[in-house]
Order: structure tokens, then C-alpha cells, then sequence
């Protein structure tokens, strides 16, 4: 299969690194006709998440994909990506589907089983498909996936007992406070992962959730939504000296939270422990406040290490899910191979329907003027209906042994026998 | 011999405990290793002393109850530096090695200046109270003390990102109670501290100047800026935890010294 995906995942590369890679929404487009644009691509798709950046993409041959990837990506904000190239990876063909259809399927996402990746892809392939660098192939295997991976949350158990990073947040701050009841939440930025974090913590028994965002008018619609309180993001120290608990999603491409900021709050706090759980990428806080006393600071990286126990639980459900992705990767398998030689299927069913109406025509004209419109619509449709059981054990062969060694060799011989030209051997190809 | 053995001894805890106070503000790894090699030469020390006071020598420095101490908290020690080869418990060291300073510390005094004339009959209902309320005192700041170690396993997890326990409390539970024990605690020691030195004066030249008063000294100074500073201004964490738990060894070896005098 013409797949090639390129790219650096939460297994891969330390939050750090993949926080330079990450392509912001408002620069999906231009980076998506920048791809399409260089030789050797065709279709393409990005999927930047807080745990992955990913480049899907239809590839006339690889090794000029791979460069071209580097290229686009490396160039953008002066990164050279050959100089941290073991921090990426890439595969292609069948590989590289089993790969999309086990990130759709949250099979490999940070906390396995989380459902906030599949809406991650199907957003990325909207974007892909706004951009326009979604072709008929790319189309058919993102259409897959998402039914794979609906099928994969519905008949496994994968997504029972999520442990989402809501619920890791939820049970870290436990450690940190006896309860949750007292506790002040500050979302800052109006990004999912954050509000379903907020959402938790929330329902977990948090007194109360402020939202500052960059878009106050954004802030106050979340705000409403769900019940919480709009702060303007002006008000950010204000706010850290206020609350217990801060989740940040921005899509900031530089800390927004410094120490400096964070040690001048912790005497307004009375040194009040503070929870913050940075789940952007990039990342909203600088690294240097997990260092200072009373502040504990978790990153998407952190999560992880505490979600791994939950991750093990699940393993049972994770292989049913990966059985099911197996079986789709089959199909898919078998699709793309059958695509190979649709043009002959084409052009033999085409030569012989035309021989089988002409035939029809020549005779309903002159021997059987007298019928009736409805007598000649009959005769048609049994003619077309003779001519396709007659072809049938033909086609079923010719797709059954499509992966087969011999397949070309078949499709020759079906040519001959069909008397179809040499033109269809190249569509073949 | 003994008393010398105790005092290097008790030199090598000092130092381990300060390497893993060290270890525990930063985090870094090589405090923490320092710290189990002063306390493996600490245990070595003190085998050596035990092996002194129980085989060696003809007239045994230490009475009986101090021997058994001595044997107790080497056993703690061997246990600890064995367990460290099994399994790692990153506490264990910062718990072990500042008790073992405290109380070898104790054993080497005691060791130096065999036994002293009974005293604590001169004040009568003074006395009483002293002792009365040193020890109330000094029973609190104990659970204090376990919550403020509870508080920095927990805090350890959490700073290094590493799975908690179910049995462990949060980290503001244990860190409100250690306090609240503290704050109950401290009035009770002053008064005990305080009648101390009344007695102290009094008695004058009798009693005369020991550790176990430099050390009540001491640790009621640690306990009052412990306070103060939460009070005035809300200081807490983990380096407020650190001086709470020096705080309390200080107490600790003061108390030993004052029941083995």
C-alpha cells in the first residue's frame, strides 16, 4: 500500500523535542500544500497532538518522501530533523496503515483506550481534506480507520475504565490534597484535552473552575458551557496565587508561565502547594517550576509513567483491539491489491456489455421491431444480467488471485481470452 | 575504646544525615550516595563499639539498658544497608541515618561520662513539671515527626513522577497533621525547656553546664523558628519538613542524654 508516515510520538521523543516539530492549526494548511507540493507527493495529512507529530502521506517512492518530510518539517522553524533523526521513526505501505489504524484505535496513545485521539484524527483529516491534499486513496484509508476504530471502541472493552489524563489528574492531585472539595481550578486555554482535565477535576468535587484564554469571548463560551468562571489571561497572577489546581492547553508556541512569575506568587499563596498539569505541546510552563518547592508540575511525559499501571489492566481488551485492527489491515490489504486490477475487471465487463447492447440493438431493430417499450427494456436487462453471470467466475478469480505470484501473468491470459487491448496493461501497472 | 568507637561514629551519622538533607532540597544523586557510604561506615563503627561493649571489654562503658539501644539501632542500620541491595527505599536512608546520628550521639556521651549523680529530687514540683512537660512535648513532636517523613515520601513521589501508594496519605493531610502536633507540641516543650533552666539556675552549681541543655537549647530554637516563620508568613514544604525533622533527632538525642544521665 502507498502509505509512508514520518513522524515523532510521546514513545519516541521527550516532550522537549516534540514541542519544536509541533505545527500549530492555523499553519496545517500552508504546511499541507507545502508537502503536496514536492515531488514525489501526492496526498497528505499531519496529525499534531500533545504526544505526536505525524506526517501521513501518499508517496510516488519513499526515500524522496522521507527527504521531502525533512525538508518541509525540519524547515519551518530552522530545525534540522537529520540531527535528531533517532527520535523519529517512519514506515510505509502496510506498516505504516497498521500504524494509523492503531493511533485511530487509541492503541497507541499515551493512555491507551483515551477516546480524545480518534476526534484528533478525524480533525486532521478534516484539515487535510480542507487543504485539498486528500486524494482517493488517503480518502478510503482515513473512511477505514475511523470504522475501525468505532469498531474497536465498540466491541472491545478499551474504552470501560479509561483512565483519561482527566482521571490521572484527578488522582494525582488527591496526592497532593486530602480532598478536592476546597480546591480552585484555573484552565488556562480553551483546548479539549484541557477541558475534559477541568471537566474531571470538576466532578471530582472541585469548588470551582476558572477559564483564562487568549479570547476572553472564548473563555466566557466555555465558561458557560459547563458552568465555570471567565477570567481575562491579563489576570494570569492574580490567578496562580488564587487557585490549587492549573491545567494548561494553549496552543502558545513559548511558555506563557515562567518561574519567575510562580516564586513571586508563592508568598501570596502562603506557600499553599500548587498543582500544574501542562498538557500543551509546546508546553505552557517552563520546565524550571517543577524545581521550586510546593509547586509539582507534571507534563504530558509525566502522565505517563503514572497511567502505565491502568495501561497493564487493559491489556486483555488491548489485544482484542489489536486483532480487529489485524483484521481491517487485512481487508484494507486485500482492497488495495483488488485496486491493481480493476482496470481489466473494467474493461472486460465494458467490451462485453457493449458486444451483449449492440447485440440487443441490431436485433430488437429489425426481427423484433413489434415489442413493446416495456418488452425491450425486459430483453435489455436479461442480456445484461446473462453477460454479468457469465463474467462472474472470471472476476471472482481474477480478484482472488490478485496477490497472488501469478496474477499478472492471469490478467494477461484474461486480456487475450476477453479480447481487451494492450492499453489496460498500463492502467494495470 | 567504646566511647571513642560511638563518637566516630556517631560523627559518620552526622554526616550521612547531612548528606541526605542535602539530597532531599536537591535531588541530586550523589548526595544520596554519599549519604549511604557515611552510614556504611557509621555501621561499621558501630559494630565496632557493640563488639567492644559486649565481647572486648572487661568493665563495659554503658549500663545495661544504653547496650541494648546500642544493639538496637546497629540492627537498624544492618537492616537498612542490607535492604539496599534487595530493594531500594529512597527514605530509608534520610530516616535511619539522622536517628542513628541522634542516638549513637547520646550512647558516645553517655560513654564518656559513665553515670551522673541523681539530681531531678532537688526541685521537687519544678522538676516534676519539667520533666512533665518536655515529655508531653516531646510525644507529640514524635508523630509529628512520622508525618513529616510520611509528607516527604510523598512529596519524593510526586517530584520524581513515581507511583504512589494507597498507603501513604496526601501530602497536605500528613503535612496538617505534623503541624497541628507541632503547634500543640512547642508550648508544652518551652515551658518544659523553660523550667528547665529555672531549675538549671537554681540549682547552679550542682548540676553545670551538659549537651542535653545545648541540645534542648537548640532544638527549641529549630521548633520556635519552625513557628514563628508558619505563623508570620505560611512557610511549609519540604525544606519546612527538613527542619522539622531535625528538630525533632536534636530533641531526641537531648531526651536520651536526659534519661541515660
Amino acid at each position: 500500500m502507498r502509505l509512508f508516515v514520518f513522524g515523532m510520538s510521546h514513545r519516541s521523543a521527550p516532550v522537549s523535542l516534540r514541542e519544536s516539530f509541533a505545527v500549530a492549526p492555523d499553519e496545517m494548511p500552508d504546511v499541507l500544500r507545502a508537502l503536496v507540493g514536492e515531488p514525489g507527493i501526492s496526498e497528505a495529512m499531519l496529525l499534531s497532538t500533545c504526544n505526536r507529530v505525524e506526517a501521513y502521506v501518499v508517496p510516488d517512492e519513499e526515500g524522496q518522501a522521507r527527504e521531502a518530510l525533512t525538508r518541509v518539517l525540519g524547515t519551518r522553524r530552522g530545525l534540522d530533523l537529520r540531527a535528531v533523526e533517532a527520535a523519529t521513526y517512519a514506515s510505509s505501505g502496510r506498516e505504516a496503515v497498521h500504524h494509523l489504524l492503531r493511533v485511530a484505535s487509541s492503541l497507541d496513545s499515551m493512555v491507551v483506550g483515551e477516546p480524545q485521539i480518534l476526534g484528533q484524527v478525524k480533525e486532521a483529516a478534516h484539515a487535510a481534506r480542507s487543504a485539498g491534499t486528500v486524494g482517493p486513496l488517503l480518502g478510503r484509508l482515513l473512511d477505514r480507520t475511523f470504522a475501525t476504530a468505532k469498531s474497536v471502541r465498540t466491541r472491545t472493552g478499551i474504552g470501560e475504565h479509561v483512565v483519561s489524563i482527566g482521571s490521572v489528574a484527578v488522582d494525582l492531585a488527591r496526592r497532593i490534597f486530602k480532598d478536592l472539595e476546597d480546591s480552585r481550578v484555573l484552565l488556562v486555554g480553551a483546548g479539549k484535552m484541557g477541558e475534559a482535565t477541568a471537566r474531571s477535576l470538576k466532578s471530582a468535587g472541585a469548588e470551582r473552575v476558572y477559564v483564562a484564554n487568549r479570547s476572553y469571548e472564548r473563555a466566557v463560551k466555555l465558561a458557560e458551557k459547563h458552568g465555570w468562571r471567565a477570567r481575562a489571561l491579563t489576570e494570569l497572577e492574580e490567578l496562580f496565587a488564587e487557585v490549587d489546581i492549573v491545567i494548561t492547553s494553549t496552543g502558545a508556541t513559548r511558555p506563557i508561565v515562567d518561574a519567575a512569575l510562580v516564586r513571586r506568587v508563592i508568598p501570596r499563596r502562603k506557600y499553599r502547594p500548587l498543582f500544574i498539569v501542562d498538557i500543551a505541546v509546546p508546553r505552557d510552563v517552563a520546565p524550571e517550576v517543577g524545581d521550586i518547592d510546593t509547586i509539582y508540575l507534571y507534563n504530558v511525559d509525566d502522565l505517563e509513567g503514572v497511567s502505565r499501571d491502568a495501561m497493564m489492566r487493559r491489556e486483555k481488551e488491548a489485544a482484542a483491539a489489536e486483532a480487529l485492527v489485524r483484521d481491517e489491515l487485512e481487508t484494507l490489504e486485500r482492497w488495495y491489491t483488488e485496486l491493481a486490477v480493476q482496470p481489466t475487471l473494467a474493461a472486460i465487463r465494458q467490451r462485453a456489455q457493449g458486444l451483449a447492447h449492440a447485440e440487443v440493438e441490431r436485433t430488437l431493430s429489425k426481427r423484433l421491431a413489434h415489442l413493446t417499450e416495456a418488452d425491450r427494456d425486459a430483453v435489455t436487462r436479461m442480456t445484461e444480467a446473462l453477460v454479468a453471470k457469465l463474467l462472474h467466475p472470471t472476476m471472482t478469480a481474477l480478484r482472488s488471485h490478485a496477490s497472488d505470484a501469478a496474477a499478472t501473468e492471469l490478467l494477461a491470459i484474461a486480456r487475450l481470452l476477453h479480447g481487451v487491448d494492450e492499453d489496460h496493461r498500463e492502467e494495470d501497472a | 575504646m567504646t566511647s571513642n568507637l560511638l563518637t566516630a561514629a556517631a560523627a559518620s551519622f552526622g554526616l550521612a544525615a547531612a548528606s541526605f538533607m542535602a539530597w532531599l532540597v536537591r535531588y541530586d544523586e550523589r548526595w544520596r550516595a554519599r549519604g549511604a557510604w557515611a552510614t556504611f561506615l557509621g555501621t561499621l563503627l558501630l559494630l565496632g563499639a557493640t563488639v567492644v561493649e559486649l565481647l572486648v571489654a572487661v568493665t563495659p562503658a554503658l549500663p545495661l539498658g544504653p547496650r541494648v539501644l546500642l544493639l538496637l539501632i546497629f540492627g537498624v542500620c544492618a537492616v537498612f544497608l542490607t535492604s539496599r541491595l534487595r530493594r531500594d527505599l529512597p527514605l530509608a536512608g534520610p530516616v535511619v541515618a539522622p536517628l542513628a546520628a541522634s542516638i549513637t550521639f547520646a550512647l558516645a556521651v553517655k560513654a564518656t561520662r559513665g553515670s551522673l549523680p541523681d539530681s531531678t529530687t532537688l526541685m521537687g514540683a519544678v522538676t516534676a513539671l519539667h520533666i512533665g512537660a518536655t515529655l508531653l512535648g516531646f510525644l507529640l513532636f514524635a508523630p509529628a515527626y512520622v508525618f513529616s517523613v510520611l509528607f516527604l515520601d510523598q512529596e519524593y513521589r510526586l517530584r520524581t513522577k513515581t507511583r504512589g501508594s494507597a498507603l501513604l496519605p496526601s501530602l497536605l493531610g500528613s503535612e496538617q497533621l505534623a503541624w497541628r502536633l507541632v503547634f500543640v507540641g512547642f508550648p508544652l516543650y518551652s515551658v518544659g525547656v523553660l523550667l528547665g533552666f529555672v531549675w538549671q539556675e537554681r540549682a547552679g552549681p550542682v548540676s553545670g553546664w551538659r549537651p542535653e541543655h545545648f541540645l534542648a537549647a537548640v532544638s527549641w530554637g529549630l521548633y520556635a523558628y519552625l513557628t514563628a516563620r508558619r505563623l508570620r508568613t505560611g512557610w511549609r514544604g519540604r525544606r519546612a519538613a527538613l527542619v522539622m525533622q531535625v528538630a525533632f533527632v536534636v530533641t531526641l538525642a537531648a531526651v536520651l542524654l536526659y534519661v541515660m544521665r
